[in-house]
């Protein structure tokens, strides 16, 4: 199955370059572009991407707004960030926005490959340790309603899930199968109330629940 | 001995109060002479002098207000009273700015705060300060002047009167012999109470000098603000480099990837490898002109060096160009990133200026990698009161700063001892930061070192005086 990615970067040479790199590959495609944050939307809607490649600052709507409205539709598509440093304030904003995952757009061709196709399954958190260093960069806030109800092993899964462990990884360290890891996780997000497994982190990070370090 | 020096030196800024007055008490006698239809020698006796000194005060206080006396003043408060007074703070250099790329860039310039030209924008708080010193000066001056000229000769006469008596023109009745020993007690004792109120004067004038002749709050307060506004602007210039140099890095970075990545395509499409390569080279370009146009706008003002900063590498040819017996105990330094081995040198090269400067004997100088942080240390036995044998300050001043060339920065570092051959090429930190005493100097060390998130000390060792520094060498994050 083929991974079909729009990407909105309102540099020219940007885009040029992330299409040669992710044309080259046989089972991604890029099936649009946007200059700019408030183009994105009719783009994702009439193509049904899986995945968009959001920079953050964008003339007329910035990526986390686009983000924001993006998350807000009815299937969004996955969504990772792409910016220019690592320690850009808005990653984080990104990522509360619901953003799936950021990326640097120095990234190795092959990183940006796996990255994308990491984040289209949906199966790993994208750069644990970037949420985790922008968290702790933020004092522990307010308890997130939910985290109380989770079972020691939902506790355990989400632990894991903050490292960055995919389902399988996970599976293998808890010494269950992929489908139970699957199970726990679906219940680690219900009970959060979170989107996917970035807002889960960041939630578990923002209580407190995980120490960032 | 210093005190005598310390005496003589305020006596000094008393007679040139004196002097400073002269003219005024010149003016006073001929207005004097004239009022009385030209009896001068009226004028002359010492309680129409005292009318007359009384009289010109407020006159001096008037010139007070607006002669920019204050910059002499200072001086010499400064070099003859030693008293601490802060010089005004001059405007730092203007900094120019134009906007780096387009973007909401305000394309303002900043000019020069308020102006410190010698009676130029003067504020009347700072006028009414002066002219408050000046007239003090003048007053106390005059009137130790007065009595400087009157007792000193009166002194030495009384000194030859029992051993000559009086002539009749000098209007003292003393015969020669033991009777007439009174007069030169008396003599000695008008001296002493000279010395006294000199001594007192003099006191009284250094107190209040630094109060008087120092900035002005809203002086310093220009300062700041100005300081804290050309800071801000730097800052500002300094992040906007950062932005687009990492943006253009990043295209470059893009662009060479998907380049690589075409070409390994059977036909190689050369049209997206050449746009690939066109775009890598503009964006790389564009890059460096816009480095090139901050970096000019932030060093404008600074004295930028012609030649590439020194670093650690350099230390061999700074060890050997201060002419001083050094003893250096020098580590693997491969890991120490560029910007650290920089500030390190720059704190190890106003270490050792101040220990030769300062102290005496063998300079130790350690510089060693440990624990993920850069150690230095410069330790040196103390100097008792003497300055090192063929070194004036004068050819220090004088000399010139070590030169850097591609063989020395290719050195190894080395263990051993390097000793000195000619004295006097002393190293010397860039104008602009040379230390004016140990304090400033030491200052700036520390300055250095917190920049780069280390720190440093510098204080009495066991037999002299120690200055360590730990420089992280990475960013702690």
């Amino acid at each position: 199955m083929t991974i079909r990615v729009v990407l909105a970067d309102d540099e020219d040479l940007v885009r040029a370059g992330l299409r040669i790199i992710l044309d080259a590959e046989p089972d991604l495609e890029v099936v649009g572009e946007a200059a700019d944050g408030a183009a994105v939307l009719p783009v994702v809607r009439r193509e049904r991407p899986d995945v968009v490649l959001m920079d953050v600052r964008m003339p007329a709507l910035d990526g986390i707004e686009a983000t924001r409205r993006l998350t807000a539709l009815d299937a969004p598509p996955r969504i990772l960030v792409v910016t220019t440093f690592e320690n850009d304030d808005y990653v984080y904003d990104a990522l509360r926005a619901g953003a799936d995952g950021f990326l640097l757009k120095r990234t190795r061709p092959d990183e940006l490959v796996r990255a994308i196709k990491l984040v289209a399954s949906g199966e790993a958190l994208l750069f644990p340790a970037a949420i985790r260093a922008l968290a702790a960069a933020r004092r522990p806030s307010a308890r997130t309603p939910g985290l109380e109800r989770l079972t020691e092993r939902e506790g355990d899964v989400l632990r894991l899930m903050a490292k960055g462990l995919s389902n399988s990884e996970i599976a293998a360290e808890l010494v269950v199968s992929p489908e139970t890891v699957k199970t726990h996780v679906g219940n680690v997000l219900a009970k959060l109330g979170a989107r996917d497994r970035t807002q889960a982190v960041i939630a578990a990070y923002e209580s407190g629940f995980v120490s960032p370090g | 001995m210093r005190w005598n020096r310390v005496l003589f030196r305020r006596w000094s800024c008393l007679i040139l109060g004196g002097a400073l007055l002269t003219p005024y008490m010149i003016v006073g006698v001929l207005v004097a002479g004239w009022a009385q239809r030209g009896d001068g020698a009226a004028a002359l006796t010492l309680p129409a002098q005292l009318a007359i000194y009384a009289g010109v005060l407020p006159l001096v206080a008037l010139t007070g207000l607006f002669l920019p006396v204050r910059e002499l003043e200072v001086n010499a408060a400064r070099g003859l009273l030693g008293a601490p007074v802060e010089p005004a703070p001059i405007s730092t250099n203007p900094v120019k700015t134009s906007p780096v790329q387009a973007g909401p860039v305000e394309a303002g310039t900043i000019e020069a705060g308020p102006g410190h030209e010698p009676g130029e924008g003067r504020s009347w708080q700072e006028r009414r300060r002066t002219s408050a010193w000046f007239t003090l000066h003048l007053a106390v001056g005059g009137l130790l002047s007065g009595c400087t000229l009157g007792i000193v000769p009166f002194t030495a006469v009384t000194l030859l009167l029992p051993f000559t008596g009086a002539p009749s023109w000098l209007g003292l009745q003393a015969e020669p012999g033991l009777r007439s020993l009174l007069w030169p007690v008396a003599g000695l004792a008008a001296l002493a109470l000279l010395v006294l109120m000199v001594h007192g004067a003099g006191a009284l004038l250094a107190r209040l000098a630094p109060a008087l002749l120092g900035p002005t709050p809203a002086e310093r307060l220009a300062a700041a603000e100005e300081r804290a506004r050309v800071l801000a602007q730097r800052n500002r210039l300094a992040r906007e480099l950062h932005d687009s140099v990492g943006h253009a890095l990043s295209v470059v970075t893009l662009q060479a990837a998907a380049a690589g990545r075409v070409l390994d395509r059977d036909p190689v499409p050369t049209g997206t490898v050449r746009t690939a390569l066109t775009a890598i080279e503009e964006s790389a370009c564009a890059a460096l002109e816009d480095l090139d146009h901050v970096l000019g706008v932030l060093r404008a003002g600074d004295d930028a060096p012609r030649q590439p900063r020194a670093t650690l590498a350099d230390l061999d040819a700074l060890v050997r160009s201060t002419g001083a017996e050094v003893r250096t105990r020098i580590g693997d330094l491969d890991g120490v990133p560029a910007v650290v081995s920089r500030e390190a040198y720059r704190i190890v090269q106003e270490a050792l200026t101040n220990a030769i400067k300062h102290g005496r004997g063998p300079v130790e100088l350690s510089v060693r990698v440990r624990d993920g942080a850069l150690h230095l240390e410069v330790t040196n036995r103390r100097a008792v009161g003497m300055p090192r044998p063929g070194v004036s300050n004068q050819q220090a001043d004088d000399a010139p700063r070590p030169e850097v060339t591609d063989q020395q920065a290719d050195s190894a570092p080395h263990a051993g001892i390097a000793s000195g051959r000619a004295a006097g090429d002393a190293p010397l930190p860039e104008a602009g930061d040379r230390p004016m005493a140990g304090g400033r100097g030491v200052q700036g060390m520390r300055e250095r070192a917190q920049l780069l998130g280390g720190e440093l000390h510098a204080g009495p060792a066991a037999d002299g005086w120690r200055v360590t520094a730990r420089l992280p060498l990475r960013s702690e994050a």
